[in-house]
């Protein structure tokens, strides 16, 4: 059957541009896999699938590891030695949903889909 | 349902992120409601809408209608639960807690609020989940503090009511 996926929208305190997004996907990588343990890392199977501006990422998750997802993302306070702190500001199962205002929403953010 | 947060006295942020958070506010100590350290000498305010201290006595004596009670401590006896209960005050549970320790204490801390959740719900207490962060960078967002508050309940519509209708009522105290 068809793994089900569910897109989390994140934002980063730090923008991260050009030479420096390898680096900053593995150190995510290496920090999630420290919070979720290697089963439960097998099970969410996190990849980051879009670098934004100001420090806009999406992650995509199984849908059974989103909720671990955004927990390890709330616990995150280093990166690569550096302070860093993540926001988690939507999840969807789709990618162009993120870019869709929620009711109430005062904006949409931008996603470029 | 809106949802709505609580910081701690000082915590400086745009009121834009607020928004952009999932927040409809976010209430600051010192600012949007008044905090008491019951464990700091000299004088304090009696009126406060939030107590903070170590004291489980001096907790008890201040956990009146509508007063929000954050013990330093993690684990809480039953007589200051049943206390704040009786007198429909509200415990806060700071995520804090979990979010700025690292390691085995993070996971000690983990297993003493899950443990204290139990407890308050058996005897019915009212539970706020706030990050009751001191900086931004300890700030959540909606999302993160209803899996946080999963994580310790269980259960996502207690979390959700407890950000949207206990957060907000300490703007009417």
């Amino acid at each position: 059957m068809k793994e089900k996926r569910r897109y989390i929208l994140a934002k980063s305190s730090k923008p991260v541009t050009g030479d420096a997004l390898p680096a900053f996907e593995s150190s995510l990588y290496h920090e999630l896999l420290k919070m979720l343990g290697e089963l439960n890392y097998a099970d969410a199977n996190p990849k980051i699938i879009k670098m934004m501006d100001n420090g806009l990422f999406i992650l995509r998750t199984n849908m059974e590891g989103t909720g671990a997802c955004i927990r390890a993302l709330a616990m995150i306070k280093k990166l690569n030695g550096e302070d860093a702190f993540f926001y988690t500001l939507k999840t969807s199962g789709t990618i162009l949903a993120l870019s869709k205002p929620r009711r109430g929403d005062a904006a949409a953010v931008s996603v470029g889909v | 349902m809106d949802l709505y947060d609580i910081v701690a006295p000082g915590c400086n942020f745009r009121i834009e992120d607020g928004a952009l958070l999932g927040f409809r506010k976010i209430f600051v100590g010192g600012k949007d409601f008044s905090a008491a350290d019951l464990d700091s000498k000299g004088k304090r305010n009696e009126d406060a809408a939030m107590f903070i201290g170590s004291n489980e006595r001096e907790l008890a004596a201040h956990a009146k209608y509508g007063k929000f009670i954050l013990p330093a401590r993690i684990v809480v006896s039953a007589q200051l639960l049943a206390r704040i209960k009786d007198n429909e005050a509200v415990l806060c549970m700071p995520m804090e807690r979990i979010t700025l320790t690292y390691g085995l204490v993070r996971t000690k801390n983990i297993y003493l609020m899950k443990k204290t959740f139990r407890m308050a719900k058996r005897l019915g207490a009212k539970i706020s989940f706030a990050s009751m962060a001191s900086s931004p960078s300890s700030m959540n967002s909606a999302g993160q503090l209803i899996e946080l508050g999963k994580l310790i309940s269980g259960n996502e519509e207690y979390v959700r009511r407890s950000l949207g209708i206990v957060n907000k009522s300490i703007a009417d105290v």
